[in-house]
């Protein structure tokens, strides 16, 4: 389990996008670096982000080792009604994390 | 004297000539970083923002901010969004797909940079059209350290 932290700024009307800001706990291993005994560092980097609200997928990131180490995202999301929005990621090393958030609108 | 100023200034040019493109990593064209996005088509300049600083002091982790600006309907809306490097080892970035149900697109994330370079960000809307944003970058410590 990887860890992260979310924060969610929900929309205050139903018109409007709620704003996720996400930052992941993980090193994104380009695959360049080298040991020093001269062996390479296998890579290692979350290659794919989903949000689902309410099991919809809204959102996909597909991340690189261009992404900076402990990635941080911010984004937004399109929430109609009160729901739950998960976030799950995926490493190449086949670790696997997520973060969840319900969303309330008000009225 | 003359000569041998001469041929300091020849060997200096050989040095220059054959030894920078295994120093330093190439820049890549314009056309040749967006072909395998774009394909035959071109990309437009407007419609997308990228925000970034001129200047870097850290390549490892470059906070960026890019916008989309699209209508509010079902039928146009940013379909992709791609963050594209012109010399890191692997240019494309990150890469971001949106469902119909986003019509505003607000990304801010961090890059790693490998050096002084043009970052773009191209966005295709749902009409199939590419559009671009370019932003230049002077990076003081790149985030390569290796060969590439």
């Amino acid at each position: 389990m990887m860890h992260s932290r979310l924060q969610i700024i929900p929309a205050k009307r139903p018109s409007q996008m709620t704003t996720v800001r996400l930052l992941i706990r993980h090193p994104m291993e380009t695959g360049f670096r080298f040991e020093v005994n001269g062996s390479a560092v296998t890579k290692n980097v979350i290659h794919t982000l989903t949000a689902l609200f309410d099991g919809k997928p809204v959102f996909k990131a597909t991340l690189g080792s261009g992404v900076s180490a402990d990635p941080f995202l911010e984004f937004q999301v399109r929430t109609p009604q009160s729901g739950e929005l998960l976030l799950q990621w995926q490493d190449d090393a086949g670790e696997t994390g997520e973060a969840k958030a319900l969303i309330s609108l008000p009225g | 004297m003359n000569l041998r100023r001469r041929l300091l200034w020849a060997l200096g040019l050989g040095w220059g000539w054959g030894a920078t493109p295994a120093l330093f990593a190439q820049h890549v064209s314009q056309e040749e970083l967006l072909r395998p996005y774009v394909g035959i088509n071109s990309a437009q300049k407007g419609r997308v923002k990228l925000e970034i600083a001129r200047l870097a002091d850290n390549g490892f982790n470059v906070p960026l901010k890019v916008s989309v600006q699209s209508p509010m309907t079902a039928q146009d809306h940013v379909r992709r969004l791609l963050l594209l490097s012109n010399r890191n080892p692997r240019p494309l970035m990150a890469g971001f797909e949106f469902g119909p149900g986003s019509d505003q697109v607000l990304i801010s994330t961090r890059v790693r940079l490998g050096g002084s370079q043009t970052v773009y960000a191209l966005a295709q809307t749902s009409d199939g059209i590419w559009w671009l944003d370019t932003a230049e970058v002077e990076v003081t410590e790149s985030a390569c350290l290796d060969q590439t």
